[in-house]
């Protein structure tokens, strides 16, 4: 579903992010951690189209992003981590909003909406304007909102900042739900916890490289030889 | 198509929005800033009428050369639309988190263009559009034509006049950004404000308004007639000089001649803003990407002197 070859990004002179090669397939929960400034977010909005590689392709689903940018958006539901909403707007109004741009049919949105209000127990503030919502409740509109179009790739960049425990689980449960339907998952996050706990394969980026890459259970056995947990790992790899 | 109506619709929403949540704040906020343009805008009447009155009546240039005044004014209300625009542009199509939200949307980029073109346009020019207006209101008094000429100039002289200016502004930002990326931002901006200068000068030079006073005046007032044929042939082609001369032939009371250039202000500004959208589709994203590197690039530097700052 989500292929990056050759992933480069160059500012000048420096190297943002040096020739990534990740393959992920429907299902997998992709989590992406590394230190702040390492070249999570500019991975992701390479991803997304916002940024152009210097080398390097991103395919989703068999789109170049970058040759192909509007049939490859179709399959993205992007999660940023400071979310865009029209303040003046409710929740459900931003939903209907984002809903339209899908070109998704009238009363399938409005089913949708509701569906997806019900996930993820947002009903007694959506009719609120969105300038009034806490940075949890923001967050969680805008995760609405990316999963409005069934999207085959979600790409999620620090999904927890800002969320108190409950709307954390709430987010948790729905991207781990949203896998298990088949959904590739693509999530950068600070929180090793939460990677440990719901991401099926790890990779970890430094200074713009990726120095691992595996799935849970290979880093389960690393921790199980040399490491207490991923945040001992992480560390070791990091350090 | 269904998309930038979709987008315009939620918009205007948002835009409706912002006026409502009656309170006592809010009535005395709307109540003040209402009161303070109505001066403005009467403020502005008198000065426009009073400035006429005294060309006219007490300095007798007659309606020609009041209209080559009007020109002249036009043009520099043109320079600051099409300055302003390139300014607020650049802030509105690559600074706000709107673009980047609208960016990750599978939406043309053509279409992010349009939606924030307007945006621009409508916000950043309803201020001067108001005390034009104002002065048209002011014009309109002074030579007694009925009050629906103001809303008519607007719509068909003004508001035409308005859009080629900001059109060529948003079309002078992707050419910035397009050549930044190969020649760098500060040869770009050089090259531009000579070239603004020169435009400045050049448009000085040819309308020559000290030379057209004197070669009006050995005619004027023993013949009171339509001096075009002592312009320079170049200055006929500023959309300034259409809008002065609509209005001289309206005041003449020659509503075809008028049309004439109310059509040609119509096609133009059309054709501006097709040719802007034309360069969108291949020059937007490129554009956004040379913001994002020059963007990345400050902030990969900033880095480093803070690094050096710290160990030095």
């Amino acid at each position: 579903m989500l292929k990056l070859t050759n992933l480069t990004k160059k500012f000048g002179n420096f190297t943002a992010v040096n020739s990534i090669n990740i393959e992920i397939n429907a299902g997998d929960f992709f989590g992406f951690l590394g230190q702040n400034g390492a070249g999570k977010t500019t991975t992701i909005k390479m991803i997304t189209g916002l940024y152009a590689p210097t080398n390097g392709t991103v395919n989703i689903g068999g789109f170049d992003i970058q040759k192909n940018h509007i049939e490859a958006k179709k399959l993205i539901g992007y999660i940023p981590d400071q979310p865009f909403l029209y303040e003046k707007l409710t929740g459900k109004e931003f939903l209907f909003f984002c809903g339209g741009l899908y070109k998704i049919e009238k009363s399938k949105l409005k089913n949708k909406i509701d569906e997806t209000i019900d996930q993820l127990k947002i009903a007694q503030w959506v009719d609120k304007r969105t300038e009034e919502y806490s940075q949890g409740m923001k967050q969680r509109i805008a995760i609405a909102s990316a999963l409005l179009h069934n999207p085959k790739l979600l790409v999620v960049d620090e999904p927890m900042i800002g969320l108190d425990p409950q709307s954390a689980l709430v987010v948790k449960n729905i991207l781990m739900r949203k896998a298990s339907e088949g959904v590739a998952i693509f999530m950068s996050t600070h929180s090793l916890n939460v990677a440990e706990e719901v991401c099926s394969r790890i990779g970890i980026i430094k200074d713009g490289q990726m120095i691992f890459e595996d799935k849970k259970e290979v880093v389960e056995q690393v921790k199980g030889t040399d490491h207490l947990n991923l945040e001992s790992l992480f560390l070791h790899l990091t350090k | 198509m269904n998309v930038i109506v979709h987008i315009l619709k939620f918009k205007l929403l948002t835009f409706i929005k912002l006026q409502d949540g009656i309170t006592i704040k809010s009535i005395l906020k709307n109540l003040s800033a209402s009161l303070v343009y109505i001066l403005f805008a009467i403020g502005i009447f008198f000065f426009a009428k009073n400035v006429i009155t005294y060309l006219v009546q007490d300095v007798k240039i007659g309606m020609f050369l009041l209209h080559r005044f009007i020109f002249v004014v036009l043009f520099i209300f043109f320079m600051t639309v099409n300055i302003g625009n390139i300014v607020v542009s650049y802030s509105t199509f690559f600074k706000t988190l709107e673009v980047a939200f609208l960016l990750a949307k599978p939406i043309s980029f053509a279409k992010i263009f349009l939606i924030k073109f307007l945006d621009n346009f409508f916000y950043s020019s309803t201020t001067l559009l108001l005390m034009v207006t104002a002065a048209l209101a002011g014009y309109t008094s002074y030579l007694g034509l009925p009050w629906y000429f103001v809303p008519f100039a607007v719509m068909f002289l003004i508001l035409p006049f308005m859009f080629i200016a900001g059109t060529l502004g948003s079309i002078t930002l992707l050419v910035i950004m397009r050549f930044a990326a190969t020649f760098g931002i500060k040869k770009v901006l050089i090259t531009l404000a000579s070239v603004y200068a020169s435009a400045i000068i050049l448009f000085y030079t040819f309308s020559s308004p000290v030379e057209l006073v004197t070669r009006v005046f050995e005619y004027f007032p023993n013949i009171n007639n339509y001096f075009g044929f002592l312009e320079s042939p170049a200055i006929k082609l500023l959309p300034n000089h259409w809008v002065a001369d609509a209005l001289y032939w309206i005041s003449a009371g020659k509503l075809i001649a008028a049309g004439w250039y109310i059509y040609l202000l119509i096609l133009v500004s059309i054709a501006f803003f097709l040719f802007a959208l034309f360069l969108a589709k291949k020059w937007f994203y490129k554009s956004w990407l040379v913001f994002l590197n020059l963007s990345g690039e400050l902030s990969v530097k900033k880095k480093k002197n803070y690094k050096n700052g710290f160990f030095f």
